[in-house]
């Protein structure tokens, strides 16, 4: 299976979690990590802000926001 | 001390939880980071006290106010914790809790019930964490007796636990707070990375099998809803949001608003005032004194006072919109457009509660997980027109626009946001530069309204309104009216026919602002006496013109009154009104979460930004009387040309803060 960048899939397809990268702040990572955001995970993006720069993501029953950056260091694959 | 901590994730019910324990009304409402510091209280029903902390994620702080609940935690080894979880994000709040056990601390944990459609087993849940568990509505005080039985038995000693170790492990994670408390300075490395996945994972495992035991079914997903395909949409959540800042001001300074004013208006005026007048005319009180309670009191705090409804009024919006959830979606669509003049979509709640109180607004600023964002949004905060500048619009703009004037106070309105938007851009490409920002933050799902939940606090609204007429308005009317009848040499000056010690000094500042069209000395010292509180504005207006309440609007367009105005200075003092120094109490926060030299920052930049705009409106209008609305729509063309040229420099890419790299 093809991997992606979160910020770069379609919407309303669900994917799984592969990792997060090692070279992002370790702040945003912990609070990616305890959000839920680890291997495994599925996860779906349902909706992008007015400029997309913001996406809202579905995962474990709990829809989320984060910035085009922060999702362009969680890849995914599916 | 007997201290309970309540400590859980934001938005799980904390706050609401803590009134219902202690009687307090301490601010609630759905959105994430709402409690930005702690508040104490003792129980009505226990003996404890108990403290409600900011909401935490976890023990690794990551804004301000996550950091006071750290402190707080780690400072206080002999408090018993709460640990509040709400059974819709169950899963993501026993993270918190199992950090909590592994510090050592004893507690206990409450659920607080939010959503009917979800099953759990809670004596499996206590068997496998093997501590206590209680179940609740945070909302409902007769389903606290369990809860009461539990903490009635509770002993208070030290516990034994290594925190040491604690701190080892969340060094190990990379968690730059316990690598400070640990004195660690080496950088961090991937062993870190990958220590932090795996601590977080196995914690996430230990859970789902304890929920998997304890038969956790959840079927709802948090934060989804139906409606959001319409309110989040690209293209329908602007207009969508201005529709209904237009209901809420139409509601507000139009229809339902001033017909309860002008009751309220009518009833102080001509029934209390002139009963009051009139008992102390036959009682022979000295003509100084029945001066003072008519004009000093009667028509200046009576002038304030009649506004009360649509303060009340706007306080009730903006508690509806905070309740329902509404705000998380509006930071959602923002967000990206306010990082540009880096801000965050988070900055939007201190924003719109600007529109309420900007001291409190500030406050809300701690949420901000950058400091120079943080400083940036609550030095913002005054350029949102608070509910105290509302009669200025009101009474000014009423007596010259009519009907017309609900286009006025829109504009004036976006004018402030507009601003607010230019000076953090500056500020971003000066003194204050982002760093990294996040905007991880979870959806909170709609919620109905509590019309409870509403009264109490547009009645609360309405006391601390009232509360701060009956103290600082009302002594602060009473000095200036004092200022405006005494002269230098301490003579009545109705009697001595010499100038008042206001007339003296608004005579002396007035040239300055002549080139904003309003050079009269009544409206400079208006302005002065608004330093303290922008309420007064109004009723120094009342007390100068020596008017009622009813004929303030007729006052000013006289020429003879002592505060008058043309319709394009009347614009200018409203714009001045909006963008001038903030309030004394808002300084002091300042001064307080942002250190001197910003509180004098703010001070020194509104006025000068103040001074310009208006002077800006003031010339435009000018130039529209004198040579048509052609010339006007041309100067205001080569000013957007010039202006956007400014933009465009500032706006020069800079290397990005995650990559260092000029990234798209």
């Amino acid at each position: 299976m093809k991997n992606f960048f979160l910020s770069d899939v379609k919407f309303n397809t669900q994917y799984t979690i592969a990792n997060i990268c090692h070279d992002i702040d370790i702040k945003i990572k912990t609070r990616l990590l305890e959000f839920g955001f680890f291997c495994g995970q599925k996860i779906i993006v349902r909706n992008k802000s007015l400029r997309n720069g913001v996406l809202l993501v579905e995962l474990k029953n709990q829809m989320i926001s984060l910035r085009k950056e922060e999702a362009s260091c969680v890849v995914v694959y599916g | 001390m007997d201290e309970i901590l309540i400590v859980g994730n934001p938005n799980t019910g904390k706050s609401t939880f803590f009134n219902t324990l202690t009687g307090e009304k301490v601010h609630t409402g759905n959105f994430h980071g709402v409690t930005v510091s702690f508040t104490r209280a003792k129980s009505k029903f226990t003996q404890h006290t108990f403290v409600d902390l900011p909401g935490i994620y976890s023990l690794s702080p990551n804004s301000y106010e996550e950091k006071v609940s750290i402190d707080y935690i780690l400072s206080h080894k002999k408090s018993y914790i709460i640990c509040l979880c709400n059974n819709q994000t169950l899963r993501r709040n026993l993270l918190l809790a199992m950090e909590l056990i592994k510090l050592g601390r004893k507690i206990l944990i409450v659920i607080n019930e939010v959503g009917n459609d979800i099953s759990l087993d809670y004596n499996k849940l206590k068997e496998k964490l093997g501590i206590a568990v209680v179940n609740l509505k945070a909302n409902k005080l007769k389903s606290f007796n369990r809860l009461f039985d539990i903490l009635n038995k509770l002993e208070f000693t030290n516990t034994n636990s290594n925190e040491i170790d604690f701190y080892k492990i969340k060094s190990l994670c990379g968690c730059e707070y316990y690598r400070k408390l640990l004195n660690l300075n080496d950088s961090i490395s991937q062993e870190n990375h990958k220590y932090l996945e795996n601590y977080i994972k196995l914690n996430y495992e230990q859970i789902d099998n304890i929920l998997a035991c304890c038969e956790y079914k959840s079927k709802k997903i948090i934060g989804k809803s139906k409606i959001d395909k319409i309110i989040l949409n690209k293209y329908l959540c602007l207009p969508i949001f201005f529709c209904i800042l237009f209901v809420i001001f139409y509601l507000t300074f139009f229809s339902v608003g001033k017909f309860l004013s002008n009751n309220l208006r009518y009833l102080i005026q001509n029934i209390i005032g002139k009963n009051v007048v009139n008992f102390l005319y036959n009682q022979n009180v000295p003509d100084f004194l029945i001066a003072l309670t008519r004009d000093g009191i009667f028509n200046g705090v009576g002038s304030v006072i009649s506004f009360l409804p649509q303060v009340v009024m706007l306080f009730l919006f903006l508690d509806i919109l905070e309740q329902t959830g509404y705000i998380s979606r509006l930071a959602f669509c923002l967000d990206d457009t306010l990082k540009n003049v880096g801000l965050s979509g988070r900055s939007v709640y201190t924003l719109i509660m600007g529109f309420g109180c900007s001291t409190t607004a500030s406050l809300t600023a701690r949420n901000m997980s950058d400091k120079n964002a943080k400083i940036k949004t609550a030095l913002l905060s005054p350029y949102m027109s608070c509910s105290a500048k509302l009669p200025v619009y009101a009474v000014i703009g009423g007596a010259f626009f009519g009907a017309q004037n609900i286009l006025i106070i829109a504009l004036i309105y976006i004018l402030g946001v507009i601003i607010a938007l230019l000076m953090s851009l500056f500020l971003e490409k000066s003194k204050l530069p982002s760093n990294k920002q996040t905007f991880i933050m979870e959806f909170p799902s709609y919620q109905k309204v509590s019309i409870k939940h509403t009264l109490s606090y547009t009645l609360q609204s309405a006391l601390s309104f009232l509360v701060r007429i009956g103290s600082v308005i009302l002594s602060l009317s009473i000095v200036v009216w004092l200022l405006q009848n005494i002269s230098f040499s301490l003579t009545y000056v109705k009697f001595s026919g010499q100038k008042s010690i206001l007339q003296t000094l608004g005579e002396i500042l007035a040239p300055i602002f002549s080139p904003l069209g309003f050079s009269s000395w009544g409206a400079v010292s208006a302005l002065m006496a608004g330093l303290v509180a922008k309420e007064v504005i109004v009723s120094s207006i009342a007390i100068f013109n020596g008017v009622n309440t009813s004929t303030i609007a007729e006052s000013i367009v006289l020429t003879s009154s002592a505060v008058h105005f043309t319709p394009a200075s009347a614009i200018s003092f409203m714009v001045f009104c909006l963008l001038y120094c903030p309030c004394i109490s808002t300084l002091v926060t300042f001064k307080k979460e942002l250190g001197t030299k910003w509180a004098v920052f703010s001070i020194i930049s509104q006025f000068l930004i103040a001074y310009v705009i208006s002077m800006f409106t003031y010339t435009l209008f000018k130039i529209t009387e004198l040579f048509g609305y052609v010339t006007t729509v041309i100067c205001v063309i080569i000013f957007i040309i010039l202006f956007y040229s400014l933009i465009h420099y500032l706006k020069r890419k800079k290397n990005c803060a995650y990559c260092n790299k000029k990234c798209k």
